[in-house]
């Protein structure tokens, strides 16, 4: 029990050490076994955090390109913002507005005597 | 089990053992050169392909009327150029486009001929397309696949929805959005804004996926003015009407806040569309209403008036004796239009007697008569920020003649601009104070300082004058401006051009406010040699009238009327 947790110390600080501790324990365990097992590990753990690491690169760059089409969306917007603006001015013209009031819909420009004012006590 | 491998065997893996080593060095070795030896190298072509820089142009900012109406704006167009690197492809590209539907003149067509016959290798095709324009040419290009290109870049396009309203406010910009005329010339530089430059990182695939701004274009300021457009829009129908009736050479109508010095609409006929003021000519553009000289006549009766008032020279009852329309001053004779014998002082002003305005400003004084008329701002520019104004003309005192505080007196040997003439107008409106106008209310959303104002009458004056100039519109030359209900304050003028080859040439004009004992709106109306009627109270007035009737059902001052249309909730 004393060796095991003599083994779980050392590991963490010299695998040289690690090595003695296992071949003095003498439990019958493949030492050969382990050290693969803890290289796996490694290697696992490596690939995990290089998966992760590139990944969230790959995520920036999305992101990156995300963010630069909303950019280009944004000033695409304004734009439309602007043209509808102009268009909204192009259609309240008032010469338009006049022509289409009186020819289409018959309206007339009131005569003086056609006043009426209205008082509210 | 044993297998045996033979020799030929063995001499087949070792030879492909052998391919493969030699085909992994070979990509090592490429890798090693690509990556190591020729890095740098690299890593140019590769910025080159992939950083891009481009100018941005700036964005010219707005131009607003008082309640937010745009009157000018920016919006992106597509400018389309030819790519020529083929004389021979660069010609049946340009027959594709002449034979598609896209708009274009002879003059444009043998032009851009010519310059592909020259071997020119840029060559615009059109600048700032309509979207219409546009659709039929990008059709031709993406069809296109010769050695010379269609290609399209982005530019502004100024835009003025209104058309024609307000144009020789707002001016107009040339091709490069560079201010022309207006007030898109005086306030160019605040306008126009500054141009930038941004760096765009693109993949192999041209994507972009960086954007980075070297220089952050400023996007020009919005400008808001004091101009109303749907009084500006009235007024010029008006006028151009006015115009058209009378055959006149020009006209101009400015319409002012009587309290505020704040410009209404200020109209000027012939006008023009100042989207295509690089082909219009240049005389058209000419803001009369501030460009325009000419020799006050009558109407410069109210400034002599009311510095006789304010001097106390006389009272308005007193009587001048008006030699049945002759009178002789030193070798000059000075004439009536319609004889009088004799008038009082506010008869002279209300029926336009220039013999009686001559013996006034000989009882005033040339030294007080032209201390007055500098004090009520003429011979200096008004201050708008328009460009071209003129400062008109007033000599100074020492070049006096002996007859000139005589024609001064009526409204000659000075010349004025109607800007100029409505400012001294609007004078008696507002109280005896003379007030700066202005057309600019605003920038980018910062308020600018009101105008300034200066107190040259008294009270009592302004309350004489006025209604003085009330009864030169119940019964005098302006009758043709009364209103039922409404008082109406003001004086025609009719001024005969000095021209040797053409007599018969006048300027008529009418300068007034209104309601007159609380006056809201002073309006100012100039008609440059009108054909066959000619007096101010004829041309100038109606015109006036219809004007002001309009605005009073828009500013809703209603007039007193008669009783059966009033109805009593």
């Amino acid at each position: 029990m004393k060796t095991r947790q003599t083994k779980t110390a050392d590991f963490t600080v010299n695998k040289s050490k690690t090595r003695k501790a296992v071949k003095t324990a003498g439990n019958g365990e493949d030492p050969k076994i382990k050290t693969g097992g803890v290289l796996a590990l490694i290697t696992f753990t490596g690939f995990v955090l290089l998966f992760t690491y590139m990944s969230l690169n790959l995520k920036t760059i999305d992101f990156g390109y995300e963010m630069q089409e909303l950019i280009l969306k944004e000033g695409k917007l304004k734009e439309d913002i602007d043209k509808l603006r102009s268009e909204k001015a192009r259609l309240l013209n008032l010469k338009r507005v006049e022509q289409l009031v009186i020819e289409k819909l018959g309206y007339q420009y009131p005569q003086p005597d056609q006043f009426i004012k209205v008082y509210e006590d | 089990m044993k297998t045996q491998i033979n020799q030929g065997e063995r001499n087949r893996v070792f030879f492909l053992f052998i391919v493969l080593l030699l085909w992994v060095f070979g990509i090592g070795a490429a890798l090693v050169k690509i990556q190591v030896l020729d890095y740098s190298k690299n890593v140019t072509r590769v910025r080159q392909q992939s950083n891009r820089k481009f100018d941005l142009h700036p964005k010219r900012g707005t131009v607003y009327d008082r309640h937010g109406e745009v009157l000018a704006i920016s919006v992106k167009a597509k400018s389309a150029f030819l790519s020529s690197k083929d004389k021979t492809d660069s010609f049946r590209l340009f027959n594709d486009i002449v034979r598609s539907r896209f708009p274009m003149d002879g003059d444009l067509r043998r032009n851009i001929r010519r310059r592909i016959g020259r071997g020119d290798k840029f060559i615009w095709l059109k600048r700032k397309l309509g979207d219409r324009e546009y659709e039929i040419l990008e059709k031709i290009a993406a069809g296109n696949h010769g050695l010379s290109s269609l290609d399209f870049i982005e530019e502004y396009k100024r835009i003025y929805p209104q058309n024609s309203t307000a144009a020789h406010i707002l001016g107009g910009v040339g091709m490069d959005e560079q201010g022309l005329y207006g007030i898109e010339y005086s306030l160019d530089s605040t306008i126009r804004g500054q141009g930038g430059e941004v760096k765009v990182v693109q993949d192999a695939r041209k994507k972009i996926f960086k954007l980075q701004y070297l220089t952050q274009p400023v996007a020009g300021k919005d400008i808001y003015l004091t101009i109303d457009s749907s009084i500006q829009f009235f007024v010029e129908k008006e006028l151009e009407e006015a115009v058209k009736n009378f055959k006149a050479r020009s006209g101009a109508v400015i319409v002012m806040n009587s309290q505020e010095g704040s410009i209404l609409a200020m109209a000027c006929y012939p006008d023009f569309d100042p989207g295509l003021v690089g082909r219009v000519p240049v005389k058209l553009t000419k803001n009369n209403a501030i460009s325009f000289l000419y020799h006050p006549g009558s109407t410069f009766k109210v400034v002599l008036g009311a510095m006789a008032l304010d001097w106390n020279i006389c009272s308005p009852q007193r009587m001048f004796n008006c030699y049945n329309g002759s009178y002789k001053v030193k070798d000059r004779v000075i004439t009536d239009d319609h004889a009088y014998s004799s008038l009082s002082f506010e008869d002279i002003i209300i029926y336009s007697s220039n013999i009686g305005a001559v013996q006034i400003g000989e009882r005033l004084g040339r030294k007080r008569y032209y201390k007055g008329i500098n004090r009520f701002g003429f011979g200096a520019q008004v201050g708008l920020r328009l460009p071209g104004e003129e400062n008109g003309i007033l000599h100074p005192l020492a070049e006096w003649s002996g007859v000139s505080n005589a024609f001064h007196s009526y409204g000659y040997e000075i010349a004025v601009t109607p800007m100029q003439m409505i400012q001294a107008f609007n004078v008696l409106a507002a109280g005896g104070y003379k007030i700066q106008p202005y057309i600019v209310k605003k920038i980018d959303g910062v308020f600018l300082k009101t105008s300034t104002k200066e107190r040259i009458l008294s009270q009592g004056t302004v309350h004489r004058m006025t209604s003085i100039m009330t009864e030169v519109v119940n019964r005098g030359t302006g009758k043709k401006t009364r209103i039922e209900g409404i008082n109406v304050a003001g004086k025609t003028g009719t001024t005969k051009k000095i021209s040797r080859n053409k007599p018969r040439r006048y300027v008529s004009s009418f300068g007034g406010f209104f309601p007159a004992n609380n006056p809201r709106v002073t309006i100012f109306v100039v008609m440059d040699e009108p054909q066959g009627e000619f007096y101010g109270g004829d041309v100038a007035a109606p015109l006036f009238k219809s004007i002001a009737e309009r605005l009073l059902i828009y500013l809703k001052i209603f007039p007193e009327l008669d009783k059966k249309n009033e109805i009593r909730l």
